[in-house]
């Protein structure tokens, strides 16, 4: 992983992949590497992080891409504990 | 080169490298303007984008095909397969992940092994040049 002056480039090697992030993309990422965690947690976080309101919108954004980084192979969906 | 043409040709080169500034300028705006979503764009590498498939030009004339001597010294044709068989968007032709071609029978003359490659076996001739690369890529050969 590398930073340009707030734009990040992160290699996958399996993939043969290099993906650009702006950073809340990357910060995307490195709270998912901490711990697993439900859509709505990650937007306030993100949200907190940001200084954005963790709206409707917000949400749904966010959930987009995490389809996208897991369509990449760069997250997993986990199943809640029941 | 006379001073007329250098200067030119530095022209040129100024438009070019203002035109890649200007491009590269606006891919760092996308990602710094819009921090209030996350984005990401991923670069393919080519090589692995290579490695999935294993594209070859059809050559028409069996003349100009590759072939391969039997023990008897015989020109076999080499009757490459698309993989899949249907590929409407052809040609290019893609061999697949695992490229394999046939091998004509040496008792034929070459036109009649080209017809039964193409028309019998859905195959297509291919130059000696696409021939040795595909060698590299681990071509299997069977016999037509």
């Amino acid at each position: 992983m590398v930073d340009w002056d707030g734009e990040f480039t992160v290699f996958q090697p399996a993939a043969g992949k290099t993906h650009f992030l702006n950073e809340m993309g990357l910060h995307i990422l490195i709270l998912l590497d901490r711990a697993p965690t439900t859509l709505e947690h990650l937007c306030q976080l993100l949200a907190e992080r940001f200084s954005l309101l963790s709206d409707e919108s917000f949400m749904q954004q966010i959930q987009q891409t995490l389809h996208r980084f897991e369509a990449l192979g760069l997250v997993a969906s986990a199943n809640p504990p029941q | 080169m006379s001073e007329k043409k250098t200067q030119q040709s530095v022209a040129s080169d100024m438009e070019k490298d203002g035109l890649a500034v200007a491009s590269q300028l606006k891919r760092r705006r996308l990602l710094k303007s819009t921090v209030a979503i996350p984005v990401i764009m991923t670069l393919h590498s080519g090589a692995a984008l290579a490695r999935t498939s294993n594209l070859v030009g059809a050559v028409v004339d069996s003349g100009d095909a590759a072939t391969v001597p039997n023990a008897q010294g015989q020109a076999q044709i080499v009757c490459a397969i698309p993989d899949p068989a249907d590929q409407p968007n052809a040609p290019p032709y893609d061999l697949g992940m695992s490229p394999q071609a046939l091998l004509g029978p040496a008792d034929k003359s070459l036109e009649d092994q080209a017809a039964y490659c193409k028309n019998v076996k859905g195959g297509i001739l291919i130059s000696a040049t696409a021939f040795t690369s595909l060698q590299g890529k681990g071509l299997g050969l069977g016999m037509l």
